[in-house]
Order: C-alpha cells, then sequence, then structure tokens
C-alpha cells in the first residue's frame, strides 16, 4: 500500500429534514421530499471526513459513490468541493422504489467494478429512513469485515483499523483486518466545510445525464467528469433492484403528532428537574 | 440550514450591484487566470457564482458553527501560560477550519494560493464572521498582512509566507502601537538597528491584536536621529525567543481576541518594501484595510444586535400588548434598522471603490491597463479615487463605529431588564461594540481623516457621480432632498472656509462629517430603493430624517460658537 489507502465513502442525498415547510408530508404520510432542500446526509458527511482524514495521515485517494436520480450528482459536487478525489453516481431509473437490500446489492456490485477497496465508509443511518441497515448489508454481501457506529477511528496501521464504537450505554473497541467497511457515527468528527478554492473547480464538475452527452470529453480532460453507472453497467438485472428487487414491504404508514394537551413545560431550574425526575419514574420510563 | 448570508438580503445584495461587475472585470483581468488556475472563473457570472457559494459556506459556518460558541468564547477568552498565548477552544478550532476551507486568503492572488476575490466580497464576510462573533474577526480580518506582504514584501518573502498564510498554517500580526505612541504613530519609538546584512529590533509594543502570531509586521525607527513618521520603516520578524509576549490584556470585550503587549530584544527582522516609507505608505495602507475591516466588524455586530432585540420583541408582551406594537419600540427599531443598512452600504459602497483603485493600480503596475478597452480613462482616475477611498474610508470607519456601539445600547434599551443580563448575547455585543469606535483609528482620528475630502470637494464629486446614476424612478421629492442637503453641506463648508479658524474647524469637523455621511448614504440607499419595499421604506425614512438633522447641524456650525475652546480650564478641572 505504498501508493495510500483506497478509500470508498458511500453517500445519500436527504432531504433537510430541519428546515421549516409548509407541507412535510403527502397525503399518504409519506415525506413530501420535494418540500424540502436536499443535503448531504449528516452521518454521511462524518464518513466522509473519516475518509478525508485517514486521506491527511496515510495518503490515498478518496472516491465518493452516491445511489440515487441524476440529481443527487449535486451531492458528489459538495463531496469534491469539500475535498474528494473521484465521485461516481450509480443512477438508473429501474432502481427507483429500491429498499435497503436492493441499495446494498447494487453498490455491492458497484464495489466489484471499483475493484480493490481497502475501506469502505458509510455513515450510521440516514435522516430519512433511519434504517441503518445499508452498511452492515453491504459488507455482508462482500463478505467484508465490518465495525458499525464508530464513534473515533483509534489507529489505521499495519492493515487493521482499531476503532471504538458508540453503542447506547456502553462503548467497545474493536480491531478489524483491511479491507473493512466502517458506519460512522453522527458527531465522531466535525465535517469540514466546502472548500474556496475547490468550490471554484468542482461547482462545474457534471455527470453524463446532468449534460445529456453533451461535452462529455470536455468534461474528462479537465477532471470534471463525475462517473456514471447504470444497472447494465453493474450487471444488475430488474428483479434485483427496484420495487422487484426489494423484499420489504411497507404495511402502513401513520403520522404521529403530539398534541398540546401532552406537553409539559419544565422550568429550567433544580426543582424542576427534580420533578421531571420523578414524572418520568411514576410514569416507569426510568 | 441556518446561514448568515443568505438570511440577510441586504447583505446578499452585494452580488447583484452594478459596480461590481467593473471591478471583477478588472480583478480577473478579463479571466485570463482561468487558463492558469482550474478554480478561476471563466466570466463574470461564473465568478459571482464563486462568491456566492463560498459566503454560504462561510454563512452556514458561522451559523452552525461560531455563533453558538461565542458566549463560550466571550467567557473563557485566551489566557497566556509562560509566555506562551492560548486561544479559547472555539477560536483555535474555527481559524484551523477557515484555513482548511482556504478562507484565510481572500483577497491573496492565486499565485500564492489565495482566493483572489475583491476586497467588497470580504468585507461581506467579514460581516458574516463579525455577526457570528465579534472577537473572531480580529484573526479573520487580519489577512490584510499578506496583502501587505504580496503588494510590498520582496519575491523571497512572498514566497516563504503567503501561501501558508492563506492556508491558515500561519497567523499575522501588525505591530503598530505603543505606550506613547497611539493615535500619534508618527512618534513610535521601537528601534532598528542594522546588524551587517540583518536588522535588529529594540523596544516594547502595546495593544498588539494577535501579538502571538507567527509572522508580524513592525513599524519601528529605522533613521537614527528621526523624530517624526519619515523615519519609521516596516519591518517583518517571526517568533522567536527574544520576541516576547509579556502580557495580554484583560478587556472590556472581544475577549476571543487575544490583545499583547510585546517585547523586542534584538528580534531578527527584515525590512519590508523601502525604509522610510514604513508608516507614510505602507501602514497607512494596512490601517485603511483595518479600517474598513473595523467598520464591516461594526455592521456585524449591530446586525446581530438588532436579530437579538427583534426575536425578544416578538414574543415579549406587556400591558396585553406585544411589546413590537408600543410606538417608541417601532421606532427605536426602526432607527437601527435605518443605521445598520446605511452602514452597511457605506461600508461596501467603499470597498467596491477600494477595489476599483487597487486594480486599476495593479494592471497599470504590470502595464496591463492600456490593453483594457477604457485604459486612458482609468489611469486618470488613480489620483481622484485615491482621495477618494481616504475620505469615504474613514467615513465609514466613523459612521459605522458609532451606529455600531448605538445599535448595541439600543438593542439592551428595547429588551430593557433581561437585555442587561447574561442570559443574552445583547450585552456581549454592548461590550464587543465599544472598542469599533477606539481601534485601527479612534473616531476623532477618521474625522480628521473624512474632513479634508469634504473640505477640498473630492466628496461633492463622488455626489455628484452618485446623483448622476440614481435611479430615474426614484421620486423628485427624495432627490431634491438630497439636493437641499448637498447645497446646506457645501454652504457650511463654505462658511468654515472663510471663518478661517483653524481649531473652530476642527471643533465642527465632526458635525460636518456627520452631514456628509448622511447624504452618501442616502445616494447609496436611493439606488438600491427600487429593489423591494423594505429598502423603499428605508432610503424613503432615510431622507425624510435627514434634512432637519442637516439644517440643524448647519446651523451649530455656522454658530461659530466656540464656547469649549475659550473657557479654559475652568470646566475641566477635577
Amino acid at each position: 500500500m505504498a501508493e495510500g489507502l483506497r478509500i470508498v465513502v458511500c453517500v445519500k442525498q436527504v432531504p433537510d429534514l430541519s428546515v421549516k415547510v409548509a407541507e412535510p408530508l403527502r397525503s399518504n404520510g409519506t415525506i413530501n421530499r420535494a418540500a424540502f432542500p436536499a443535503i448531504i446526509n449528516p452521518d454521511d458527511l462524518c464518513a466522509l471526513e473519516m475518509g478525508l482524514l485517514i486521506r491527511e495521515v496515510r495518503g490515498g485517494r478518496v472516491k465518493v459513490v452516491s445511489m440515487g436520480p441524476p440529481t443527487a450528482a449535486e451531492a458528489l459536487r459538495d463531496c469534491l468541493c469539500r475535498g474528494a478525489d473521484e465521485a461516481i453516481l450509480i443512477c438508473d431509473s429501474r432502481f427507483a422504489g429500491s429498499d435497503t437490500f436492493a441499495t446494498a446489492v447494487i453498490l455491492a456490485a458497484a464495489m466489484r467494478r471499483i475493484g480493490s477497496v481497502d475501506l469502505i465508509l458509510c455513515g450510521r443511518q440516514t435522516a430519512d429512513g433511519d434504517t441503518g441497515q445499508v452498511g452492515p448489508e453491504l459488507a455482508g454481501l462482500l463478505g467484508l469485515p465490518q465495525i458499525t457506529r464508530i464513534s473515533e477511528l483509534m489507529s489505521i496501521e499495519r492493515g487493521h483499523v482499531l476503532a471504538r464504537r458508540n453503542l447506547d450505554e456502553s462503548t467497545q473497541i474493536v480491531e478489524a483486518p483491511l479491507p473493512c467497511l466502517l458506519t460512522v457515527n453522527r458527531g465522531a468528527n466535525l465535517p469540514r466545510i466546502q472548500n474556496a478554492r475547490l468550490t471554484g473547480r468542482f461547482k462545474k464538475a457534471r455527470a453524463p445525464s446532468e449534460v445529456q452527452g453533451q461535452g462529455i470529453e470536455q468534461l474528462r480532460q479537465k477532471g470534471l467528469l463525475i462517473e456514471e453507472w447504470s444497472a447494465d453497467d453493474l450487471g444488475i438485472e430488474s428483479h434485483q433492484c427496484g420495487i422487484e428487487g426489494s423484499p420489504t414491504r411497507i404495511a402502513m404508514v401513520e403520522a404521529m403528532s403530539v398534541a398540546q394537551s401532552q406537553q409539559v413545560e419544565i422550568p429550567a431550574t433544580e426543582a424542576g428537574m427534580d420533578d421531571l425526575v420523578r414524572m418520568l419514574a411514576a410514569k416507569g420510563i426510568i | 440550514m441556518p446561514d448568515f448570508f443568505n438570511d440577510n438580503p441586504s447583505l446578499a445584495s452585494l452580488l447583484n450591484d452594478p459596480d461590481l461587475r467593473t471591478i471583477v472585470d478588472l480583478q480577473e483581468n478579463l479571466y485570463r487566470d482561468a487558463a492558469r488556475f482550474d478554480y478561476a472563473p471563466e466570466d463574470y457570472e461564473d465568478a459571482v457564482d464563486t462568491y456566492r457559494r463560498v459566503l454560504t459556506a462561510l454563512g452556514k459556518m458561522a451559523a452552525d458553527e461560531i455563533a453558538p460558541s461565542a458566549a463560550d468564547v466571550d467567557r473563557f477568552g485566551c489566557s497566556i501560560r509562560d509566555g506562551r498565548v492560548e486561544y479559547a477552544d472555539a477560536t483555535g478550532r474555527t481559524i484551523k477550519r477557515l484555513g482548511q476551507a482556504g478562507m484565510m486568503g481572500f483577497t491573496v492572488s492565486r499565485e500564492w494560493g489565495g482566493l483572489n476575490f475583491p476586497n467588497a466580497i470580504f468585507a461581506a464576510a467579514t460581516e458574516i464572521v463579525s455577526r457570528a462573533d465579534a472577537s473572531l474577526m480580529n484573526l479573520f480580518g487580519l489577512q490584510g498582512v499578506a496583502e501587505t506582504i504580496e503588494k510590498y514584501g520582496d519575491e523571497t518573502q512572498k514566497a516563504r509566507y503567503l501561501k501558508p498564510l492563506a492556508e491558515g498554517k500561519l497567523t499575522g500580526a501588525m505591530a503598530l502601537t505603543e505606550p506613547d505612541a497611539g493615535s500619534d504613530l508618527g512618534s513610535a519609538r521601537l528601534k532598528a538597528t542594522q546588524d551587517g546584512e540583518r536588522w535588529r529590533l529594540h523596544g516594547v509594543k502595546r495593544f498588539i491584536t494577535n501579538g502571538c502570531a507567527e509572522v508580524v509586521l513592525v513599524l519601528a525607527r529605522s533613521e537614527d536621529k528621526s523624530a517624526d513618521a519619515r523615519g519609521l520603516s516596516l519591518f517583518l520578524c517571526e517568533q522567536c525567543p527574544q520576541l516576547k509576549v509579556r502580557r495580554i490584556e484583560a478587556k472590556l470585550g472581544i475577549h476571543g481576541s487575544p490583545t499583547c503587549e510585546l517585547q523586542f530584544d534584538g528580534v531578527p527582522a527584515e525590512l519590508m518594501g523601502r525604509r522610510r516609507y514604513g508608516l507614510i505608505a505602507y501602514v497607512i495602507e494596512l490601517l485603511n484595510g483595518a479600517r474598513l475591516a473595523v467598520a464591516a466588524q461594526s455592521v456585524g455586530i449591530a446586525e446581530s444586535a438588532l436579530r437579538d432585540a427583534l426575536a425578544f420583541v416578538e414574543t415579549r408582551r406587556q400591558f396585553n400588548s406585544s411589546v413590537r406594537d408600543f410606538p417608541p419600540i417601532r421606532h427605536r427599531l426602526t432607527e437601527m434598522i435605518r443605521k445598520i443598512e446605511g452602514a452597511r452600504a457605506l461600508v461596501l459602497g467603499t470597498a467596491i471603490r477600494v477595489d476599483l483603485l487597487r486594480n486599476i493600480e495593479r494592471l497599470s503596475k504590470n502595464g496591463l491597463l492600456m490593453e483594457h478597452p477604457e485604459g486612458e480613462r482609468l489611469q486618470a482616475q488613480i489620483r481622484p479615487l485615491g482621495k477618494l477611498i481616504g475620505c469615504m474610508t474613514s467615513l465609514a470607519k466613523y459612521y459605522a463605529g458609532e451606529i455600531c456601539n448605538e445599535v448595541a445600547s439600543d438593542a439592551i434599551s428595547v429588551m430593557g431588564g433581561s437585555g442587561y443580563m447574561r442570559d443574552y448575547a445583547a450585552e456581549r455585543h454592548f461590550r464587543d461594540a465599544r472598542i469599533t469606535n477606539i481601534y485601527e483609528g479612534t473616531t476623532e482620528m477618521q474625522v480628521i481623516g473624512a474632513i479634508g475630502g469634504i473640505m477640498s470637494g473630492i466628496l461633492e464629486g463622488e455626489f455628484e457621480r452618485l446623483h448622476d446614476t440614481s435611479p430615474d424612478a426614484s421620486s423628485n421629492d427624495i432627490k431634491n432632498r438630497i439636493g437641499e442637503a448637498r447645497k446646506l453641506l457645501a454652504e457650511t463648508v463654505d462658511f468654515l472656509r472663510h471663518h478661517d479658524d483653524r481649531a473652530y474647524t476642527e471643533l465642527s469637523a465632526r458635525m460636518v462629517v456627520d452631514i456628509a455621511a448622511e447624504i452618501c448614504i442616502a445616494y447609496l440607499l436611493l439606488r438600491r430603493s427600487g429593489e423591494n419595499e423594505r429598502n423603499r421604506i428605508i432610503a424613503e425614512k432615510h431622507v425624510r430624517d435627514m434634512l432637519p438633522k442637516v439644517r440643524m447641524r448647519t446651523e451649530l456650525v455656522r454658530s461659530g460658537d466656540r464656547t469649549c475652546l475659550d473657557c479654559g480650564d475652568v470646566l475641566f478641572r477635577h
């Protein structure tokens, strides 16, 4: 590994649910994605930051991969502006409706196409789906060791990763041999912002589907082409992706709302805190 | 996601300013850098798009990271241990992250790793940072040190320092003030002696922002028998054992910024530029940049204070009514808004003119100006623009520093007892604001700096240009009112000329400068009054209120009242 580590970071474009919008839900109870600005999933940004920090110490290249519609190229541009070396958009209308398993199948095919990889980094979970399944499924499909829910990368040397896992009530320190897959917790680091010089350059990067085939060669020559792979490029059959390839079925979606009468205001005082503890204990919550 | 650039349409509209195109075209030398640097813009739209993206990234960082840490930075401040200065945790982290983002070299050219952005964009960035944490601006704003090295340093100095400064790997400081040389920098005594090829510095500097920086520009007396400004040169030195931080000051505000006392015990140094030009050329220019940065900082602090006050009155109720509905509170808030908009217009308008001059000078120096389609016209502007900028920078620093204090005070008044408490940021803004009309030249010094350009008619020439380019759609009533104010200003200036009493002119100067500032702001606000309803209301309100104040000041100046000059010590004994 004299040339440094080959790192791939998986990112997803998600709606920024912290923004207040007029109609956050569609009539069927699902998120009204069009109403929210699109951002890179916050956990994935921590995964990217971890990849960039490893590169700073160990050298190598950081590739970012995103499966999504053509608009997901914006998330990849954002990653390039933050310092990623290359970007690949996995995009095909046949992928629409893929659940976590089908997504992992598609990403696994992408990883095989990329070839030799030392480290795959994913966010722990996405802000929209919240399942935390894609990373572990991807590792399973690729037959790679994995360390999930990482709060700290302690070392990466002699072909091994040592990382701290942050579980709800404990932490574990786990070692795994490379190549392996890590899923990174939000808060594991403070992701860097877009670099001004890289922004001037990579804001012009485009995926082929964004330019409809025009000027691809020119983009390639300038190092501004975002690779784009379809189902055919990855050898994915229709029955392996989309709704057909997804074992998950949504039985029902219910919108939860908390009524005003269920809210209790707790004064920020010692006495208020005592009351809160007593109240939670009385309800058996703690 | 909160964003201190795009949530402020008044600031963001800088990117629509028609004058911006002229300076960006010059700044980018008709976009020839695009062939040499992959991040250089290909055309004007490309350049502005990059400005927008970079200011947006900074705006988000300011809102998400910098502002939430500002209270802790204020509380814990900097510390010194064994002569080593440590920033507050968040300050050190933020500087590193800004450097990582390439944002510590806004105006440095691409050749040296900078962004080659105009000063106007840097001024906007400075306002954003200052709104989040006023004290951070003191470190962020020291990018002028790199600009000075780029302009006056030799090739070795540029190669050694510019890239690391632009990347935030080194920080800079400018060491000018001494215990007995504050506003009167010409009397600086720190000694530079020649030791063979090398210079050595001996003496003390005081109130040095970020004096712990790795690269320090020092104003020192290189000419042994001199006693005035002409004996001073500018030197560049690095941190070394002979340079000691004796202490950091305990101060009222901007706690995140270390204000150092430096002792030079034979510090090895290099001459920057030419001997004897230290103060009369280089430091004057360095200070003009720093003054504009402080003016932008003032607007940022005031904007933050205003927003805190607006958020407070949104929910505060008294006597069964929203506090926001009380006429005196509405008046106070309107005044705060009007002053901030006026100061911002003045700061950005000045920055655009600085960019115009800087670029004409640069192209002229490189022999490229005559390739420009309007080369000859631009060449002829160098001298008058230089004078105008000297006047307008002082005007902007003076006005912004003063209104910053007024707005920060008013924010506390609007919030009542709550505003006085540490639970809210208003008291921090009030403390941080207090330095803005003191450092980098006090209000009194700015008045002196501005009055020359007013008395000589330089500013009147700019008013004429602004009048001619004001939107046709603006009402005649408004233009007439501004015209009347200009007439009163001209009469006042005439009065002072004929009165021929230097002390009295100095005594009246601030009122004259106030009149000029109000007129200048009126034109600048008028230019943007057609953009939206808010701008129209602000411009009209400013012009309506301006005339009675101008009349009052005119009358006071023309009264010839010398009481405070003639009373001797009667009033001032203690």
